[in-house]
């Protein structure tokens, strides 16, 4: 069975836990319960006419209070790099980190993920934003871990990227 | 009773039991053996599965192990003393719970060991800390964006508020300028007043819930004093110190900043700090850890520019924010696009510019440029080297260098080109963006007999000035596509080497930030403050074309505007027979008074001038003549006090402006419109002397 | 049309005393346009004279005439059974006369060149004003230090303002402004609430001017008041509320305002009250720097 580790990176509090549950169990929780620790979980997908076994990697965000270890990104084959659309400095963050991925993992393929897509009101993230990442090559989505916009998708794509 | 012999081996197994620990001996890679019992929590996560031969496969168990025996294969290859810690990760237990687990490699007595734990009370207690710290930090930057924004708006409103005063006070005054009866007259005075009312309480708002915006805009009792930017700029290091050095990022001043020099610009403290402030954090959001973020000044002739430089990402791909105003839905926004966005307005409301860009060895560079502090000119200039001709040609421009400790700027003197002695309607030029605000000033300006060209935006005005001649330019400073300032650095570049000088005014909002410093940074002549009375707007204007007399000396068409209504006698100008009989009676009465003014003053005779003086300056108050009146008043000071020093010059003063006077009122009377222009003599006319009857 | 006299069945007749010709023909003309039946008089002792004689509703009076002058008429005039009301006019700005003016009650004191609006208004207020006029006491009359003990009057407190205003020229517009305001909403609270608008009780007034500050004290006959109390301040406005004290003003009868504690405090640099709070003392200072640059 075809099984590949996929990292969900991004700030605190951005919704990388939410992700995972909603396209993994299909639940969702408005309730706040930062990660500490790793958590790994087992999807099954099939993309590209291909079965395969999503091994989810998530990862705590990175913030004052704990920082990243870049080890637990080994052996990876892609990644879901998440932001919350309505805190600026978690986009900031997230590029940030991609930066940092780039440099140890060279072609590592990855999603963006404009999360909480739920709450256009209070949206942050600007549209040339994401017309300069989109130029650079970027796949930029924006997900809602709430009503589910985009999650099956940004995992699917990353699949299929992982699989090219 | 036989002693229990101690059994080390099973005290140890019981021991490694309680602590929940389960110990793996390397057998292979990737394969272990357990070495004791299997501690209580693994049957919990459903417990592994052996191989036939014995053996656990922990890396397929868990794969986090998995990740982990990477890292823990190079320890026991190394045989290291050091152990590894592969860090927490969660499996799921009975009912869902989360078991936290960590794997830790050793080296032991020449056997590769893997040691698995439950460490769950340091699991609980963590993740509450965590959790409880997680929040706080989301509140309090949730708070802090709540504030900005209201800051911004609170100032925006403001803005909008003064809008509507400003026109309605134009129209008040607008009306005013009419001759109006009486009644309406006194409602229109009423009206002004309550505006007056209102912009006081915009302002005493604004100096009460606005201390955040630091340097009230329009407040009455600040206007933005000067301040040193480097200094600010210190500060803000200072400030910030720890804040970075928690992030293991450093921040300093660029050590090529001469602080000794003269960093003053024209922006007060608070908000030249507030500004740097926005801009540090900014940087320090993106720097990572080891980097150093820079700010610094440098002279830039008449501008300082100021920066903060960092090392974090820059804008790659050019993505460059955007310092434009939150909006619900619109496009950009957020903590930091609310901060540049107050930078941006604070730093254009002092004439200066903001933007940012890439460096070109990595990281961005955050810039704003403001004008230098308006020099005071000096009262007496240090000599200037003497360099011939050169310096002589400036002088006749009325240009002066001055001395070489300011660093060589060249100063402008009070009076640029020679004032006109006498009053002439002009040519302005209008530039003002709201319709309604055009449609008043013009009025006003055609009142007092101007003629004008209105245009719209800063670009007009440059289009409209390369096609015709103007000997003003009216310009209100917030206009689209080139604002007031803006359009006139454009001018005055311009006119660099011309020595032409078009005298420029500009007018500013209520609410404006820096204000005249802006302005005449900028190289405007005047500022006038909206709301402002008619009257302002007048000797704001003329004053930097005529001299002071000028409008005494009106030959042609005279000054109109506001002198209309302030005339008493205007109330009756509708009564022209009675306006003759009036005029008659004050020329005779007076006309006898002013020669026993000239006796009383011949033979030093103190209480009659006196008296007399005073009576005249009482009579022609019907006239509003006031150079009569200060004249007059002056000799009757001089009458009571009994000291005739200057006497004779101050009756010269006085018979000339009162002979004056006769003109006028000559003028107003005779069925000619054209006035008479007499020699001026200093007796009048003596007019026959009648015994007055008792 | 407000210009003219009020519906009575004989006009209102005015009595204008000026030594200049010029002066008494152009107010002459202004009060007949403004429907008013005038005599004039050219110097002090005509003038008593024709008002001892004709019943006069009004008296425009200049100070400076020979003869007799105005302050001395007005003081001959407190002798008569019904005086008319008195407005002064003069070019002389100086305390003295306005102090004299209000110590002989005049009813308003008025600076040359008189501005033909303002006079009008001026003359109207006189004749609605209540034929007995309240008196002002003046206890102390020196520019530095004028006291005076006026009666509970909204109209005597508005005359009282004036003068005042007036005998400050020599400070700026802005201090100027600050001070009439903060006067204006003190005594105004004075009169009513403490003096609850009976004309019987009296309100003490100081105005003390030094070099370096000008300060008032206001004494009012009540028992004092408490902020609690205040519920028609607006100061005591509970925050979702902030119009209720006009209703209560209303209810209460008293003056639309009462902004006044508010405000008056940004206005001036030092208010402080007595235990009883029923006397208040305000400050301001004039040492400031200018403010604007020339």
């Amino acid at each position: 069975m075809l099984q590949k580790k996929i990292c969900m990176l991004g700030a605190t509090a951005v919704g990388k836990t939410s992700l995972v549950r909603r396209f993994v169990e299909s639940i969702y929780s408005d309730e706040y319960h930062t990660s500490v620790g790793v958590k790994i979980d087992r999807k099954p997908v099939r993309v590209k006419e291909k079965d395969l076994v999503m091994v989810l990697w998530d990862i705590y965000g990175a913030d004052e209070f704990q920082s990243l270890r870049m080890d637990y990104l080994n052996g990876m084959f892609g990644y879901l790099l998440v932001a919350d659309g309505t805190r600026k400095s978690t986009i900031n963050d997230a590029l940030t980190i991609q930066e940092s991925v780039a440099k140890d993992f060279a072609k590592m393929p990855f999603v963006f993920l404009l999360n909480k897509a739920d709450l256009k009101d209070e949206w942050e993230a600007g549209a040339d934003l994401e017309q300069n990442l989109t130029a650079r090559g970027w796949t930029v989505m924006h997900s809602s871990a709430k009503t589910g916009e985009a999650v099956e998708e940004a995992f699917h794509t990353l699949g299929g990227k992982m699989l090219r | 009773m036989a002693a229990k012999a101690m059994d080390t081996g099973a005290l140890i197994e019981a021991l490694l039991r309680s602590q929940g620990l389960a110990v793996f001996a390397r057998v292979g890679e990737g394969r272990f053996r357990a070495i004791g019992n299997f501690p209580d929590w693994l049957a919990e996560i459903g417990g592994a599965q052996a191989a036939p031969d014995g053996t656990l496969q922990l890396g397929e168990r868990f794969p986090f192990v998995e990740n982990f025996l990477v890292d823990a294969e190079q320890l026991w290859k190394a045989e290291s003393v050091e152990h590894k810690n592969s860090g927490l990760w969660i499996e799921k237990g009975a009912d869902g719970r989360e078991v936290a687990l960590e794997a830790s490699a050793l080296w032991l007595l020449g056997m590769p060991i893997l040691l698995l734990r439950n460490p769950q009370e340091t699991f609980q207690d963590q993740s509450r800390w965590l959790q409880t710290a997680r929040q706080s930090r989301l509140k309090h930057d949730r708070l802090g964006r709540e504030i900005q924004k209201k800051e911004i708006l609170l100032h925006c409103i403001v803005h909008d508020l003064s809008q509507p005063l400003s026109a309605m006070r134009g129209c008040f005054s607008c009306l005013n300028l009419e001759a109006q009866p009486g009644a309406i007259h006194r409602l229109i005075e009423t009206g002004l007043k309550q505006s007056r009312v209102q912009e006081n309480m915009i302002r005493e708002i604004l100096a009460a819930f606005s201390d955040e915006l630091g340097g009230q805009p329009g407040s009455p009792q600040k206007t933005s004093a000067p301040s040193d930017i480097a200094a600010s700029a210190s500060e803000v290091v200072r400030d910030y110190s720890a804040a970075f050095a928690d992030k293991g990022v450093r921040i300093e001043l660029d050590s090529r900043v001469d602080l000794s020099r003269d960093w003053k610009v024209a922006g007060d403290e608070s908000r030249l700090r507030r500004i740097f402030a926005n801009l540090v954090e900014n940087s320090l959001r993106v720097s990572p850890a080891n980097s150093t973020v820079t700010l610094g000044v440098s002279d830039e002739d008449r501008f300082v520019l100021a920066y903060v430089d960092d090392e974090g990402p820059g804008f790659p791909g050019g993505q460059a924010p955007v310092f434009s105003l939150f909006g619900k839905g619109k496009e950009q926004g957020g903590k930091a696009g609310l901060g540049l966005y107050f930078c941006r307005i604070t730093v254009e409301g002092w004439g200066g510019t903001i933007g940012c860009e890439q460096r070109p060895a990595g990281g961005a560079r955050f810039w704003f440029r403001i004008p230098r502090a308006e020099q005071e000119p000096k009262s007496a200039p240090a000599p200037v080297k003497s360099t011939g001709q050169g310096d002589a040609n400036l002088k006749r421009n009325g240009l002066s260098v001055s001395p070489p400790e300011s660093g060589g700027h060249v100063q402008q003197n009070e009076a640029r080109r020679p004032m006109e002695t006498t009053w002439r309607p002009l040519r302005v030029l209008l530039a003002e963006d709201t319709v309604v605000n055009q449609e008043l000033m013009t009025i006003m300006l055609e009142k007092r007999g101007h003629s004008l060209v209105a245009v719209g935006n800063g670009r007009e005005v440059l289009a409209a000035l390369d096609r015709d001649h103007f000997d003003l330019v009216l310009m209100d400073q917030e206009m689209p596509e080139l604002n007031g300032t803006e359009t006139t650095k454009a001018i005055r570049e311009k006119e660099r080497g011309t020595g032409k000088h078009l005298p420029i005014v500009g007018v500013t909002g209520v609410a404006a930030m820096g204000g005249r410093e802006v302005c005449l940074a900028a190289g405007m002549d005047a500022c006038l403050p909206k709301p402002f009375q008619v009257d302002q707007l007048y000797e704001t204007i003329e004053n930097l074309v005529f001299d002071p007399g000028a409008k005494a000396r009106a030959t042609g068409p005279a000054p109109g505007g506001s002198a209309v209504n302030k005339t008493p006698l205007n109330y009756l100008s509708g009564n022209k027979k009675f306006v003759r009989r009036l005029v008659g009676v004050f020329l005779a009465d007076s006309a006898k008074r002013f020669t026993e003014i000239q006796r009383a003053v011949a033979r030093r005779d103190a209480q009659k001038l006196a008296t007399l003086a005073h009576a005249l300056a009482g009579s022609v108050g019907v006239f509003d003549a006031t150079s009569v009146a200060e004249t007059a008043r002056k000799l009757e000071a001089m009458g009571r006090s009994g000291d005739f020093t200057g006497t004779d010059a101050a009756f010269d003063s006085f018979a000339q402006e009162y002979a004056k006077l006769r003109v006028q009122l000559r003028g107003m009377v005779s069925e000619n419109a054209k006035s008479v222009k007499k020699t001026e003599r200093k007796k009048p006319r003596r007019t026959r002397q009648k015994k007055r009857r008792k | 049309m407000g210009a003219k006299a009020a519906s009575r069945e004989t006009p209102t007749k005015i009595l204008i005393a000026d030594d200049d010709r010029t002066t008494r023909l152009f107010l002459s003309e202004i009060m007949k346009t403004a429907g008013y039946a005038v005599t004039v008089a050219s110097d002090g002792k005509e003038a008593l004279k024709k008002l001892k004689k004709g019943k006069f509703d009004l008296v425009l009076l200049d100070v400076w005439m020979p003869n007799m002058n105005g302050i001395e008429v007005l003081t001959a005039l407190r002798q008569e059974a019904a005086p008319p009301k008195v407005v002064i006019m003069t070019t002389d700005g100086t305390p003295e006369t306005v102090l004299k003016a209000i110590r002989e009650q005049a009813f308003r004191y008025m600076k040359k060149p008189i501005d033909p609006d303002a006079l009008i208004d001026t003359v109207q207020q006189a004749i609605a004003a209540k034929p007995e006029t309240l008196p002002i006491e003046v206890i102390s009359a020196r520019p530095t230090w004028v006291e005076l003990l006026l009666p509970c009057d909204l109209g005597v407190a508005e005359r009282v303002e004036r003068f005042l205003l007036d005998l400050k020229t020599d400070l700026p517009e802005e201090t100027r402004r600050s001070i009439g305001t903060a006067f204006h909403e003190l005594l105004s609270n004075a009169v009513e609430w403490g003096g609850k608008l009976d004309p019987n009780r009296k309100v003490r007034i100081s105005c003390v001017r030094t070099d370096r500050m000008v300060m008032y004290r206001i004494a009012d006959p009540g028992p004092g008041f408490r902020f609690e109390n205040l519920k028609h301040a607006a100061v005591s406005n509970p925050e979702e509320d902030p119009a209720a004290h006009f209703r209560e003003r209303e209810e209460m009868g008293l003056r639309p305002g009462g902004l006044g504690l508010l405000m008056t405090r940004q206005l001036v640099d030092e208010l402080v009250y007595n235990e009883a709070q029923n006397e208040v003392l305000f400050v301001k200072y004039l040492d400031k720097k200018e403010d604007e640059p020339a």
